[in-house]
């Protein structure tokens, strides 16, 4: 497999790639520089290239393009390129340039006639038909003519040189250049060797592609002019291998400069000069390309029909390897189109500082050469390091995961169906059944438990608070209870509201919610239902109702409390009776006593009681969820309020305490049985809870250890 | 009809018992019965709420001012009375910022009396309460005792500042990027959450306790129905 080698880090690549796939750098240029070293000495002087190439030049022989250009009716790019060198050259080298061409006209010796093929030798019969020969081809008609250089590896005289170099030039029949076919760094080397075989098939060489073909002038400074040899060709190709004694005549040929010559403008070189500046020979300046006349010739000629064949089969692959090789820059440019549009100032020459000269690879030094593309290319062989990319493996997670994330995020998810938490009913069934089978043994079976005996602080607080209280003394209640913790609140305060009844208190019922009020009224009801009391509305006690304003109403009261509450549920004026003339604040009652369930409403009327009432006769009857945040207030020293009864348990303390079987005692049986029994079920319950998550951990355990 | 009060007490413990068994029947599942108790009975709690406002409040503080004394009436209700007037302005939405002045009257007392009275009532004493363990002197003057007075103290001080750290929430930013509390603030959040826990343990206990008592009077009441109904029969 063909490869292609970069000219920069030199690694092999595959031919179809135009950048090298290690360093990126152009492996096909954008502009091609002719071919053949000796091109450059034959261009020398020429101080502007040509703008671009026509695609096909560097591939295709001159008469295949002068012969398609006859087939399309097109003509040649030759007049274009005659007229655009004559634009290039100076006058004076046009002349020089019609003086050479004729004299390299085209002599073809009649002796080679059997080493050319048949259409050749029509081609030169008619070339020969219409003569324009040089007086100097005439003298090389009389004997077997040699090349010139094979006269200078046998030593022959200028004479003899002078006859023979008419003689080279019919080695190739399609150029009028004497060099046509020519390998001048490596073949000529050879030319004093004694070897027939390479001999003979120079003789025999019929090169078919000059090796100037597609070379077109360019711009070259003057300082790489021949920058490899200082010598001119002709003197380098004068090195035999046995270094043979110079021709007499040869410094003079080459070096005297014709009188015709030295008139011309800036011809005035002197020979320092001359060598200093490594000047090509006077006969070879301004010579141009032989293409040029060769094309001229091609065009004119008629090709044998097996050649015509040959051209029609090969020009559709000849097309398709152009298109496939020819950068496409240079077919952008060689639209004569945008030829045209290159303006005149960018076809200036460009300085020689503003060229730039190669730093690295093969062409290292040459100005003017292929943009080292600095930017891209880098002059030194990249690590390998840089042509992988650094991941982490974190990065590289983070990328799985996020690769992941969004395939996820595409891919459509089914709505699972919630699975709504089922409510327990049987369980929640059984528990009432269970709870209610015991309320109900507990309420008809004889008392499992005896009353509590235990005389708790509070209740002793409480008991010595009513204890001190005067016969018939005012006693503010503050109800603020709800219809369902009632038969709570009932309990708690029984036997209290039982023993201030004995002492025959009136009271005044205020409630801070809407529901207290009638909530008072029906608890002095039931008690003195219960008791055997006659204790009636305004007989007994007063209800003020419903207290409006929350905190702040809590506070007015305490203040003033005749204003804000001046009557009564049914309208009446509440302090006008007679047991109510002589109160006018909150410290004119005997007893202040709080019923509620609500922790938030006990704070509250605490903070707002505090400091209004005495603290002895402060007592709270509240429920026992409420007994938790109150028991600070009581238990602080010094305490905020004198008595606390909390829940049915304190209420049947007191019913125990002053002997009297109230409500307290008479759910206190059931009470206790549905509290063991609560107790019981709650106990079960966790037991239950905790076996199934250990079972549940062992069998996952158990499919942890299978897997 | 003259009906005797035995059989208003009958006919309110039966229409108790069938409400209760309704209400009971709720742990079976939701049916439209119990729906009905329940919206009767917040349309009852409604409606009783305006008929305790207007009898409580809104008569007697008022209408009842403006009957008695139309003149001194006005003049002692044209405060609250335009206060009232604004708040009605919150009906609509176009007007509705002209009731904002009655609720930042509102909100204004209120939090100014939530406030001192929390102050007066609750912030003082308990800190007091917290700190006069160890007051030698009053702690003498117990009868218990000052080595059981101090002890305690250190019980009640220790309990305060540990359920009170458990609150403190403040962290500062590690280098890890994790916001943690320093390890002693860790430490003592951790002992407070022991009390906390004791704490909240007591206050569910008194939920059922409450709870309890409310299901065996409520079971009483059902049982007493009925054998006042076999004793009658």
């Amino acid at each position: 497999m063909e490869t292609q080698r970069c000219p920069m880090c030199g690694r092999p690549n595959p031919p179809e790639l135009e950048v090298c796939q290690y360093c990126q750098a152009r492996l096909k240029p954008l502009w091609t520089e002719p071919s053949g070293g000796s091109s450059a000495a034959i261009e020398a002087g020429i101080m502007k290239s040509k703008p671009a190439l026509e695609p096909e030049e560097p591939l295709l022989p001159d008469w295949l393009i002068a012969s398609r250009g006859e087939r399309t009716g097109e003509e040649p790019a030759q007049p274009e390129e005659q007229e655009e060198e004559a634009f290039l050259l100076p006058q004076e080298e046009v002349e020089i340039d019609n003086f050479l061409g004729e004299l390299f006209s085209d002599k073809l010796p009649e002796g080679k006639d059997e080493d050319v093929p048949e259409w050749l030798q029509a081609l030169r019969g008619e070339k020969t038909a219409e003569p324009q020969r040089s007086p100097l081809s005439e003298s090389g008609e009389q004997g077997e003519p040699l090349p010139f250089w094979l006269g200078l590896g046998t030593g022959e005289t200028e004479e003899a040189h002078a006859e023979s170099a008419p003689a080279e030039e019919k080695v190739s029949p399609f150029t009028e250049s004497p060099f046509e076919g020519i390998d001048f760094d490596s073949d000529l080397l050879f030319l004093g060797d004694e070897k027939p075989a390479e001999k003979e098939a120079q003789a025999d060489f019929q090169p078919s592609i000059s090796p100037f073909e597609g070379v077109e002038p360019f711009l070259l400074e003057e300082d790489q002019i021949l920058p490899e040899s200082p010598l001119p060709i002709e003197e380098k190709t004068a090195l035999p291998a046995e270094k043979p004694a110079p021709l007499p005549g040869e410094g003079d040929w080459m070096r005297k400069t014709p009188p015709w010559l030295e008139a011309l403008p800036g011809m005035e070189w002197g020979e320092g000069e001359t060598q200093g500046k490594e000047i090509p020979p006077e006969f070879l300046q301004g010579v141009v390309p032989p293409f040029v006349e060769t094309d001229e010739a091609l065009s004119e000629a008629e090709f044998p029909e097996w050649l015509s064949q040959v051209e029609s089969s090969i020009e559709p692959e000849l097309e398709a390897v152009i298109g496939t090789l020819t950068p496409p820059t240079i077919e952008t440019l060689s639209e004569p189109e945008e030829a045209e549009s290159i303006p005149k100032e960018a076809a200036e020459i460009v300085p020689q500082e503003a060229v730039p000269i190669e730093v690295g690879g093969p062409l290292h030094g040459l100005r003017g050469v292929l943009p080292a593309e600095p930017l891209v290319a880098e002059q030194k062989k990249p690590s390998k390091a840089l042509s992988e990319l650094l991941v982490t493996d974190k990065q590289r997670a983070q990328a799985e995961l996020f690769l992941r994330l969004i395939e996820e995020e595409g891919k459509p998810k089914p709505i699972l169906a919630s699975k709504r938490a089922k409510p327990h009913t049987l369980w929640r069934a059984l528990i009432f059944v269970v709870l209610a089978a015991a309320a109900i043994i507990g309420y008809l079976l004889p008392p499992i438990s005896a009353a509590p005996q235990e005389l708790s602080v509070g209740v002793f607080d409480a008991m010595q608070a009513v204890t001190q209280l005067p016969a018939q003394a005012p006693v503010l209640l503050i109800v603020d209870i709800e219809g369902r913790d009632f038969a709570e609140m009932q309990a708690t305060t029984a036997a209290m509201l039982d023993q201030m009844m004995i002492k025959g208190a009136f009271f005044v019922l205020v409630s801070a919610n809407q529901n207290g009020a009638l909530q008072a009224d029906r608890l002095l009801r039931e008690v003195s239902r219960l008791n055997g009391h006659n204790y009636q509305p305004s007989v007994g006690w007063v209800n003020l109702g419903y207290l409006p304003g929350g905190v702040a109403g809590m506070q007015a009261f305490a203040q003033s409390l005749t204003e804000v509450m001046p009557t009564t549920i049914d309208g009446e004026a509440a302090w006008q009776s007679d047991r109510l003339k002589n109160i006018r604040t909150l410290a004119d009652f005997n007893l202040v006593m709080l019923i509620t369930e609500d922790s938030t409403r006990a704070r509250q009327w605490l903070e707002q009681l505090k400091g209004r009432v005495p603290v002895s006769r402060l007592v709270f009857a509240v429920s026992a969820q409420v007994e938790p945040i109150l028991r600070p207030y009581y238990e602080a020293n010094p305490r905020q309020v004198q008595s606390v009864l909390a829940g049915i348990r304190d209420g049947a303390i007191y019913e125990t305490q002053a002997a009297r079987r109230g409500w307290a005692m008479q759910l206190w049986d059931a009470y206790t049985v549905v509290v063991m029994t609560g107790i019981t079920l709650i106990f079960i319950g966790s037991l239950v809870y905790a076996l199934l998550a250990l079972l549940g951990r062992r069998k996952a355990q158990a499919e942890r250890e299978g897997q | 009809m003259n009906f005797e009060q035995p059989f208003f007490d009958l006919l309110g413990s039966a229409l108790g018992l069938l409400l209760t068994l309704l209400v009971f029947s709720y742990l079976l599942g939701d049916h439209f019965l119990v729906r009905l108790i329940f919206y009767g009975y917040i349309g009852l709690m409604a409606g009783f709420s305006v008929v305790i406002a207007f009898n409580s409040v809104i008569y007697p503080q008022l209408v009842q001012p403006l009957i008695d004394n139309p003149i001194t009436g006005w003049i002692q209700i044209a405060a609250p009375l335009f206060l009232c007037g604004l708040l009605l302005f919150k009906l609509s939405s176009r007007f509705s910022r002209l009731g904002n002045l009655s609720l930042a009257f509102l909100v204004g007392v209120g939090l100014a009396a939530l406030i001192g009275g929390a102050i007066q009532g609750t912030l003082m004493p308990q800190l007091s309460a917290v700190i006069s363990p160890f007051d030698l002197e009053r702690s003498a003057m117990v009868a218990e005792g000052r080595l059981s007075g101090v002890v305690q103290g250190f019980l009640i001080l220790f309990g305060t500042v540990t359920t009170l750290t458990y609150f403190h929430f403040g962290a500062r930013p590690r280098a890890s990027g994790l916001a943690r509390r320093l390890e002693w603030i860790e430490t003592l959040s951790w002992i407070g959450q022991i009390f906390i826990a004791i704490a909240l343990g007591l206050i569910f206990a008194g939920l059922l306790k409450a709870g309890f008592v409310a299901l065996v009077e409520r079971i009483q009441t059902l049982v007493n129905f009925v054998i006042t109904l076999l004793g009658g029969f």
